[in-house]
């Protein structure tokens, strides 16, 4: 194995072991799909999950076509919120429909309808001119047939969807060569190390990986649903709680706003709908009103210490005895939001309680589906759990080397209060959370990792072939994609 | 366009020029791109895309795709495959190897069967060989739960095993025997033990850990001033005052430069009126031979500088100097005396003196009259001028007569003194 090298050191064109064979990167989430080819930096598609699903059973991807009101689509999502994929179905064709959508070019009108074939048949009654079957499939292109295929995986992902995976990927869609990798082993990639602690905040589910020298420590991966989805929940919480209680209105129910004051109620005009959009797609566009919540005002509480534990600060350490890191938050400046509406409010010490569930889990609202959060769910618990699962001796390394990916992870100040609780939890080893200041980097780590991956010279050993599947079959994901 | 000479100094226009047009000053000049030099313009290479082979370690012939640049002279017209670049980092791990024989004869173990063991050396063989990730993938149905150091020792024991099969110990080279060595001397009960160190390490407490801190960058500190402290103490004692040494100690470490420096300061202390050093018995004379008697040309025990050349004018010789009190031979005092010995010697003065000098010399005296005067005594006394020969009893002699000779001088003058101060007084009183 080529040995590591000092990082500021940029390698030797004969070290790099690029090696680009145009292979495609496909990473699926339960909020996102990306897809790219491999040596990019960014996936060049990045597609929704959820589709909407139309009475007829036609099924719409795409963000063009979710987002739009229409009175009977339901959204949908093919993953369960275990993070595994239960309507393999869909899950296929929106794979295909990721890739077919921005990296093939329009499809050519099939022999049977471009007119090139009028004369020789009668036309039935689409307008297909009669052909003999053999020849349409011929023409047919499988845009997927061309190229490498890697795909990314939940690191839970339980045997029979990896094996499910392989045979859409061979069979449905006929790739040369097959590979299938977990997501924290990609992010780990993507920032360059072999050996690291990958903690992935997704959006329903947050898990933690152990990699030892490039090799996936399988006891030690662990996920929790404590993520994206379940911080809109607290924050519809705590929406609940102030009072008034603050109006969640979606984009597209406004069709005019006006400037109201802080806190008094919005002086919009909202549009009507002869037939409502269903509840489901409500929700949907509720949680994108959530999202830039979460992106503009919500911040994890830095540390040291929780939120409700006494000041440690000495700057700020006034003589009484019950000063709490609350009190401290509550004299910082709070962050004003708008509601699509027009309502705006600032939001102080709750911007900070909103995100604390996810390292105390007493310090969590309680919502009417989940009243009470295990303690083992927080994020700090998942980490120790996973180290306990390895060996003494990796232990330190793994604490140096924690990689913060995910989207989810971008909520302020969330890495430096995961140091500092794991620096308290583990005061001896010297704890290093590594968390990319790129939002693109953090968004798409394990796509990046497997666009890696996928490019490197010496990966090109291990691709599963279409010949090694015919020999042995769907079980080899088993043996060949550790 | 026009373009203005720079403006230089021009000191020998005077003004006249005022009625010329104004300078201008340099106009901003558009950005002109740099052309492309000649290389670029050519003919921009060609790349085609062809199929090759993935990577030699395969079973199957997998093909991919790659652009490269299109051969340009016609030598390659055909796609010859591109050599795999990597192929040198498929490395494998080296895994022992077996058959059934040479298991049922030496790799026999109570608690691993054959399938198990075959299914360590296959996991040690997929995981490259490392340990945490092949105790996390092990898993063995019908095996009891193994910890890391069950499967290290038994994958070590049959390594061992088979290395000492394949190439019996007589015949291992160094390498193979220091691994031989290290692989049969593994003990997985002292591994166990030093890995629960390792965890009671981990999971040390804060203040522990602020505590070695602390006293890591203690030494630090002092380990950083170490230097700083060094110098200072040196000003320091250079500061004080104390004896320097100009020479080199390091010249005396062998015996027989002890010897001659005892002997050098023996001599050195010789010379002075009052001698503190003791002649011991090391004074460089092993035997005790009297010094006559031994032959001259061994200069082993006689001390170079012990022997002062004309101290003794007269026949007493005998470089009896070099024993102040011990004599090589013991005298009686009727010998000494007859032989002149003298003992207790006083400082001498060096370089050359004689005897007689110690008869002649104190008879001058700093004015000519005093001298007239010693003279005028001594030979009232009946001291002859010359006296002949300066034994120690005549220079003894002589001195105790100087000795009265100064003391009647002074006498004199005192009375000379005495009876002036009476006269002038009587002067005064009979006035």
């Amino acid at each position: 194995m080529a040995s590591a090298m000092p990082p500021t050191q940029a390698p030797a064109n004969a070290e790099y072991a690029g090696d680009e064979i145009n292979a495609l990167v496909l990473d699926s989430g339960s909020y996102t799909t990306r897809a790219g080819f491999a040596g990019e930096d960014t996936p060049k598609s990045v597609v929704p999950t959820s589709y909407g699903s139309l009475p007829s059973g036609e099924r719409l991807f795409g963000e063009n076509a979710i987002h739009l009101p229409r009175p009977d689509m339901e959204i949908r999502n093919p993953y369960n919120s275990d993070g595994i994929v239960e309507d393999w179905d869909t899950a296929a064709r929106l794979w295909e429909y990721s890739i077919t959508s921005r990296f093939t070019g329009a499809k050519q009108t099939p022999p049977t309808r471009n007119g090139l074939n009028d004369g020789t048949g009668a036309k039935d009654e689409n307008g297909d001119v009669e052909m003999e079957m053999e020849q349409a499939e011929d023409q047919q292109e499988q845009p997927l047939a061309e190229f490498p295929l890697l795909m990314s995986e939940a690191p839970w992902n339980p045997t029979k969807a990896r094996e499910k995976t392989m045979e859409i990927a061979m069979e449905e869609w006929g790739v040369p060569a097959f590979f299938l990798a977990k997501t924290g082993q990609l992010a780990a990639y993507s920032q360059g190390k072999a050996t690291a602690l990958v903690v992935d905040v997704g959006h329903q589910n947050t898990s933690v990986t152990a990699l030892w020298e490039g090799m996936v420590l399988r006891k030690s991966i662990f996920h929790t649903h404590l993520a994206g989805s379940w911080l809109n929940s607290q924050i519809r919480a705590m929406f609940a709680t102030l009072s008034p209680p603050v109006p969640l209105v979606p984009h597209y129910m406004v069709q005019f706003k006006q400037p109201v004051d802080a806190n008094t109620p919005s002086a919009a005009t909202y549009a009507t709908f002869s037939k409502p959009p269903t509840a489901s797609f409500r929700q949907l566009e509720e949680d994108r009103v959530l999202k830039s919540f979460k992106e503009s005002v919500v911040q994890a509480w830095q540390g040291p210490g929780r939120l409700d534990s006494p000041s440690t600060n000495n700057a700020i350490n006034n003589s009484s005895a019950g000063y709490t890191n609350v009190d401290y938050a509550k004299g910082l400046p709070p962050k004003p939001f708008e509601m699509p509406d027009g309502w705006n409010s600032v939001f102080g010490i709750e911007r900070f309680k909103v995100a604390e569930g996810l390292f105390d889990h007493r310090a969590a609202y309680p919502t009417p589906a989940q009243p009470e959060l295990k303690g083992e769910s927080t994020l700090p618990s998942l980490l120790s759990r996973s180290l306990q699962a390895c060996d003494v001796e990796t232990r330190a390394p793994l604490l140096n080397n924690v990689i913060l990916t995910g989207a989810g992870s971008l909520i302020e100040k969330l890495p430096e209060r995961l140091q500092s609780d794991l620096q308290t939890m583990f005061p001896n080893p010297k704890v290093r959370v590594l968390a990319n200041s790129s939002a693109p980097e953090r968004k798409f780590g394990s796509w990046v990792g497997g666009s890696v991956l996928g490019s490197l010279g010496t990966f090109h050993q291990m691709w599963v072939s279409r010949q090694e599947y015919s020999e042995f079959g769907a079980g080899i994901v088993e043996k060949r994609c550790k | 366009m026009d373009i203005d000479p720079a403006p230089g100094p021009e000191p020998a226009q005077p003004q006249p020029r005022s009625t010329a047009l104004p300078r201008e000053a340099p106009r901003p000049q558009p950005k002109r791109f740099k052309k492309t030099s000649i290389r670029s313009r050519g003919r921009s290479a060609r790349w085609i895309s062809r199929e090759s082979a993935a990577a030699t370690g395969r079973a199957d012939n997998l093909q991919f795709r790659r652009w490269r640049p299109a051969p340009t002279t016609g030598t390659d017209s055909t796609d010859s495959p591109i050599p795999d670049k990597f192929a040198r980092y498929n490395v494998k791990p080296e895994v022992p190897v077996y058959d059934n024989e040479t298991y049922e004869k030496h790799l026999i173990h109570q608690e691993w069967t054959k399938e198990e063991t075959d299914h360590l050396v296959e996991i040690y063989r997929e995981c490259n060989g490392k340990w945490p990730v092949i105790t996390d993938h092990y898993s063995f149905a019908d095996g009891p739960n193994r910890s890391m150091e069950d499967l290290k020792s038994r994958f070590y024991s049959v390594s061992a095993a088979i290395l000492q099969l394949n190439t019996p110990i007589t015949s291992m080279t160094a390498p193979e025997y220091t691994l031989y060595e290290t692989l049969s001397n593994f003990n997985p009960k002292q591994e166990a033990s030093r890995k629960q160190l390792a965890e009671g390490h981990l999971y040390r407490k804060q203040n522990e850990v602020d505590e070695e801190s602390v006293l890591l960058s203690e030494l630090q500190r002092i380990m950083l001033s170490q230097a700083t402290i060094d110098t200072e103490r040196e000003e320091l004692r250079r500061r004080l005052d104390y004896p320097h040494a100009n020479t080199n100690g390091y010249q005396y470490t062998t015996s027989q430069a002890l010897t001659q420096l005892w002997q050098q300061l023996l001599a050195a202390d010789r010379m002075k009126k009052n001698q503190r050093l003791r002649p011991t018995g090391y004074d460089g004379f092993p035997t005790a031979t009297p010094i006559s008697a031994r032959p001259r040309d061994s200069n082993a025990g006689l001390p170079d500088s012990a022997t002062m050349p004309g101290r003794r004018g007269t026949r007493d010789s005998l470089p009896s100097a070099a024993s102040q009190n011990a004599l090589p031979v013991d005298l009686s005092k009727a010998d000494l005396q007859r032989f002149g010995v003298v003992q207790n010697q006083d400082k001498l003065p060096g370089g050359v003196t004689f005897a007689s000098d110690k008869l002649s010399k104190p008879r001058i005296a700093k004015s000519t009259i005093q001298t007239d005067k010693i003279a005028t005594i001594l030979q009232h006394a009946g001291v002859p001028e010359l006296i002949p020969l300066p034994t120690p009893a005549v220079v003894e002699q002589f001195d105790s007569i100087m000795s009265k000779v100064h003391a009647l001088l002074d006498m004199r003058k005192l009375k000379d003194k005495e009876e002036q101060e009476l006269k002038v007084r009587e002067a005064e009183a009979g006035q």
